[in-house]
C-alpha cells in the first residue's frame, strides 16, 4: 500500500496564497465583463439609478431586442465572419506554406526571402502609401482590403519557422523514401505535427481579425461593408459626441445599455471559441521552446 | 507524376490569383441620361459627408427628394463619424478627391489644403448665391477665409450661437426653500446650501451642487460675472489677452476652490469626459447642470432621462449670472458647425455652388431639416421653424432626417428648427430663449482664429495647455497654494502664449479698434 505524504503547513500556506491571489486576479478579470452583462439586462432608468451593480435584478432584454434589430449589426457580422474564417483560413495556409520552405537551410535564396519578410517588421509604408497601394489593386470598398494586407505576418511565420525546425528530419526522410512528394509530407506529415502551433496561431489571427476595424476607416466607404468592430465603435463614441446633445434634441441616441448589449454580442461569439481550442493553446504557449 | 502535380498546383495558385485580381474589379459606372424637355441633366455630385450612424442611406426619401428637387445625383461617402478626420486626412493626401467635401472643423488642416490648392476658392461664386448671402452672417462667412491665400474656399454651415444657461433641479431648490441665483453671492449661499441640506433626502451626502469639465475659465454661466472676457475684447486699456491673463481669471478659480472646500462641487470632477456633467446630472448626483447648456435641453433627452428615473423631479433653468454692473455679459461669436468645400477636381463648380445654394434656400432647408411631408412631418412653417412630426412618424424621422446631413441648421444665430415634439415643448424653449436674449448682455464677438497666426501659434500649446489643466485641478482641490498657482501661470502659461497674445491684440489694433 502506498503511504500518501502529508502536506504541510508551509505547502498549505502557498497553495492558499497562490489560490487567493489568483481567484483575486481572475475577479478582477471576470468583474467588467459582469459589470457589461448586467447593464446590457438592465432597464436604462435603473442604470441612471444606480450606474455601479454588478448582479442584474431587473432583468430585461429590450436592449437585445433593439441592438439584434439594428440592420448594421447583421451587415458587420456578415462581414465580420467572413474576414475572420477566410482571413484565417488564408493566413493559415500561407503560413504553411511560407514556413516550411524556409526552415530549410539548403534552400537556396531562403535566407534573402527570409530577410525580405523580417524587413516588413521593421518599416512599414504607413497610412497614405497603404491607401495608394489598395486603390490601384482596385480594392478600396472591398472586403479583401480588410484581409489581404494582413494574411501574412513576419512574427507569426518566424514562429512557425521555428516550429517546423523542430519536427525530427527522420520523418521527413522516412516519408520522402517511401515515395512521398514535398506538398503529402508538408500535409500528411508537418501538419498534423503543427497542429499546437497552426491552432494557436489560428487563433491569435482570428481574434485579431475579429477585433479590426482600423483598415475599414481608410478601405471601406459603405456602412453595409463595415465590420462589426466598427459599428460598435460608432455606436458607443457617438453618443459621447457634443454635437449629437448640441444639434437635436430627438435625435436618437444610444443609451448606456443598448451599448452594453452591443458589446455584448460583438464579443461573446469570439469568446465562445476559446474553450474548445484551450488544449491546443496550451500546448502553442511553447512555441518556438526547445524540444529535445 | 511529380511534373503533373506540379502543374496541378501551379493551376490552382494561377486561379486563385486571377480570383483576386478580379474581386477588385469596378463596377461600371452608373450613367445618369435623365433629360425633362430641356431641363439640365441632374449634375452627379461625389460627396465625402459626416453623418450619424443612425442616419439611414439607403432607399432615404428625403435624400430622392433632394435629389429631385436640385436636380442632383448625389453619391455619397460616408465615413464613421468617430473617425472622419483620419479619412478625409486620407483622402486629401491621396488626391481621390471627391467633388463636395465636409470638413468637420474650420482649422490649420483648412487652411492648409487650401493653400496647397486642393479647395478651390470660392469668392466669385457667392455673388450668384443669394440664399447662402441671405442666410449666412459676414463673421460665419469669414471664418472660411484662408490666411496664405485671403479667399473663401468654403462655405461654413451656419450654426445655432451658443446660448449659456443652467438646467436645475427645481424640486431640490423648493425642498430647501431656495431661489435660482442671479448674482455671485446669491449662488455661492444656494452651492453651500445644497451640499449640506441632503436635499434627496436619502440621509446620504451624495449630491453636490455641480460639477466641472476641462475649460472652466470659458464657462460663461459665471465666468462673466468675474469680469473674464472673451479674447478680443479689450479692458480699459485697451489691451486684449486670453482669460489665463486677465484679473478675472484667478478670482474664477478661487471661487471654484472655495466650494469645492464646502463641498459643493463634485469631488471627482477632473475625471469627467466632455459633457460627464449631464450624465451625473441625469444620475441624481448634481443640482446644476452647464458647460454651455441650452434652452432646447429643457425638453432633451438628458431631462427626459432623468425625469423617467427620478419621477419627481422638476426642471428649470436660470440665466447666466450678473456682475457687479447688474450686467449679465456673454461673449458670442456667430457659431458655425463645420464647412463644405469644393475640389480642385470637381467638374462643374458653378453648379456646384447652385445647389450649395438650394440647400439654404426655404426648399432645400425644408426638405433637409422637416423632410418628406407626409412621412417624416405634417406640416413645417419656415418663419416660425415648428415642424409638427406625430409620433408615427417619430421613427422615420429619426432614420431619415439627421442635422448632420443638413447644411444649414441655424439662420443668423438661431434655430431653424423650434426644439420640441410637442406644442408644450416648443412653448417652453421659446419662451427660454426669449427670456435669454431679452435679459443677458450680448456682447458680440468674432473668433480669435480671425487672428492672423493664432491658429499656427495655439497648434504649439497642446503640452502647456494639458500642464494648465492639472495645475487648475491641484489648485481647486487643494494640493497646490496660490503663490504656485499664479506663479505657474505668470511665469509658464503667459510666456508661452506670447504669440497667441500677440496675435490676438494686432488683430484688434488693426480691425476692430476705432
Amino acid at each position: 500500500m502506498i503511504k500518501k505524504s502529508r502536506l504541510r503547513w508551509d505547502d498549505i500556506s502557498i497553495d492558499l496564497i497562490s489560490y487567493t491571489l489568483i481567484g483575486a486576479f481572475s475577479i478582477l478579470c471576470l468583474l467588467p465583463f459582469l459589470y457589461v452583462f448586467t447593464y446590457s439586462v438592465t432597464p436604462y432608468t435603473d442604470f441612471i439609478k444606480n450606474p455601479m451593480n454588478f448582479l442584474p435584478r431587473n432583468i430585461q432584454f429590450d436592449a437585445y431586442k433593439s441592438i439584434l434589430g439594428y440592420k448594421l449589426i447583421a451587415s458587420g457580422y456578415k462581414n465580420t465572419l467572413f474576414i475572420t474564417i477566410v482571413g484565417t483560413a488564408l493566413n493559415l495556409l500561407l503560413l504553411l506554406m511560407t514556413a516550411y520552405p524556409l526552415s530549410k537551410k539548403n534552400l537556396r535564396g531562403s535566407k534573402f526571402i527570409f530577410l525580405l519578410f523580417i524587413f516588413t517588421m521593421f518599416f512599414n509604408g504607413g497610412m497614405i502609401p497603404n491607401y495608394y497601394l489598395m486603390r490601384e489593386l482596385n480594392l478600396i470598398n472591398r472586403i479583401w482590403s480588410l484581409i489581404l494586407p494582413g494574411v501574412l505576418g513576419a512574427y507569426n511565420l518566424i514562429l512557425m519557422i521555428n516550429f517546423i525546425r523542430e519536427i525530427p528530419d527522420s520523418l521527413e526522410e522516412a516519408a520522402i523514401i517511401d515515395g512521398a512528394s514535398e506538398i503529402k509530407v508538408l500535409f500528411s506529415i508537418i501538419l498534423p505535427l503543427c497542429i499546437p502551433a497552426v491552432v494557436t496561431l489560428g487563433l491569435f489571427h482570428a481574434v485579431g481579425a475579429w477585433n479590426s476595424y482600423f483598415s475599414a476607416i481608410l478601405y471601406i466607404n459603405k456602412r453595409t461593408g463595415w465590420p462589426l468592430q466598427l459599428i460598435l465603435r460608432e455606436l458607443i463614441m457617438q453618443s459621447g459626441l457634443n454635437e449629437v446633445q448640441n444639434a437635436n434634441d430627438d435625435v436618437s441616441r444610444i443609451p448606456f445599455t443598448l451599448q452594453m448589449a452591443a458589446i455584448m454580442v460583438t464579443t461573446l461569439p469570439i469568446m465562445c471559441v476559446y474553450p474548445f481550442l484551450q488544449k491546443y493553446f496550451m500546448k502553442g504557449l511553447l512555441l518556438g521552446g526547445v524540444k529535445e | 507524376m511529380k511534373k503533373s502535380k506540379i502543374r496541378v498546383i501551379g493551376a490552382i495558385v494561377c486561379s486563385l490569383i486571377v480570383t483576386a485580381s478580379l474581386s477588385g474589379c469596378k463596377n461600371k459606372t452608373e450613367v445618369v441620361t435623365e433629360t425633362n424637355g430641356g431641363k439640365k441633366e441632374p449634375l452627379t455630385i461625389t460627396m465625402v459627408h459626416r453623418l450619424d450612424a443612425a442616419f439611414v442611406l439607403e432607399n432615404n426619401p428625403v435624400i430622392k427628394l433632394l435629389e429631385e428637387k436640385a436636380n442632383v445625383k448625389l453619391k455619397l461617402e460616408v465615413p464613421p463619424v468617430t473617425d472622419y478626420v483620419n479619412r478625409v486626412n486620407v483622402l486629401m493626401a491621396s488626391g481621390d478627391l471627391p467633388d463636395l467635401i465636409h470638413l468637420q472643423n474650420i482649422d490649420a488642416k483648412y487652411q492648409e489644403y487650401a493653400a496647397d490648392g486642393l479647395l478651390i476658392p470660392l469668392d466669385d461664386y457667392f455673388k450668384n448665391t443669394p440664399n447662402i448671402n441671405k442666410r449666412t452672417l459676414p463673421e460665419q462667412l469669414e471664418q472660411a477665409r484662408v490666411e496664405k491665400t485671403g479667399k473663401l474656399h468654403s462655405v461654413p454651415r451656419p450654426h445655432e450661437s451658443s446660448t449659456f444657461i443652467a438646467l436645475f433641479r427645481k424640486d431640490w431648490f423648493d425642498a430647501l426653500e431656495l431661489k435660482a441665483p442671479q448674482t455671485i453671492e446669491e449662488f455661492e449661499k444656494v452651492a453651500i446650501a445644497i451640499a449640506k441640506g441632503d436635499p434627496d433626502k436619502n440621509g446620504k451626502a451624495d449630491t453636490y451642487f455641480m460639477s466641472l469639465l476641462p475649460g472652466i475659465e470659458s464657462e460663461q454661466l459665471l465666468s462673466g460675472a468675474f469680469g473674464v472676457r472673451d479674447g478680443l475684447t479689450p479692458d480699459a486699456n485697451g489691451k486684449v489677452t486670453i482669460a489665463e491673463g486677465q484679473e478675472g481669471f484667478i478670482k474664477l478659480m478661487d471661487f471654484y476652490k472655495k466650494l469645492y472646500a464646502e463641498k459643493a462641487i463634485d469631488p471627482e470632477w477632473y475625471l469627467n469626459k466632455t459633457y460627464g456633467d449631464r450624465d451625473k446630472f441625469k444620475q441624481g448626483k448634481l443640482a446644476m447642470m452647464t458647460n454651455a447648456a441650452k434652452p432646447n435641453e429643457l425638453v432633451g433627452v438628458t431631462v427626459k432621462d432623468l425625469v423617467k428615473a427620478f419621477p419627481n423631479a422638476k426642471i428649470d433653468y436660470f440665466l447666466p449670472l450678473k456682475d457687479a454692473t447688474g450686467k449679465r455679459p456673454v461673449y458670442l461669436s456667430p457659431s458655425t458647425w463645420g464647412t463644405f468645400a469644393i475640389s480642385n477636381t470637381a467638374k462643374d463648380p458653378k453648379r456646384i455652388m447652385e445647389f450649395l445654394d438650394w440647400t439654404f434656400s426655404d426648399e432645400g432647408i425644408e426638405v433637409l431639416n422637416a423632410g418628406v411631408k407626409g412621412v417624416t412631418y405634417e406640416s413645417f412653417d419656415i418663419n416660425t421653424g415648428i415642424c409638427i412630426s406625430p409620433e408615427s412618424m417619430l421613427d422615420a424621422r429619426t432614420k431619415y432626417i439627421s442635422p448632420y446631413m443638413s447644411f444649414i441648421t441655424s439662420v443668423k444665430g438661431k434655430r431653424i428648427m423650434t426644439p420640441g415634439n410637442t406644442d408644450s415643448e416648443r412653448k417652453t424653449v421659446s419662451a427660454a430663449v426669449e427670456d435669454y436674449y431679452k435679459n443677458v448682455n450680448i456682447v458680440n464677438t468674432v473668433p480669435s482664429s480671425f487672428a492672423a497666426g493664432f491658429t499656427d501659434a495655439e497648434k504649439k500649446l497642446t503640452d502647456i495647455k494639458n500642464t494648465r489643466d492639472q495645475y487648475v485641478a491641484k489648485y481647486i482641490i487643494g494640493q497646490i497654494s496660490k503663490d504656485e498657482f499664479v506663479k505657474f501661470i505668470n511665469e509658464k502659461f503667459l510666456p508661452a502664449n506670447k504669440e497667441v497674445i500677440g496675435a490676438l491684440q494686432k488683430y484688434y489694433d488693426t480691425k476692430i479698434k476705432k
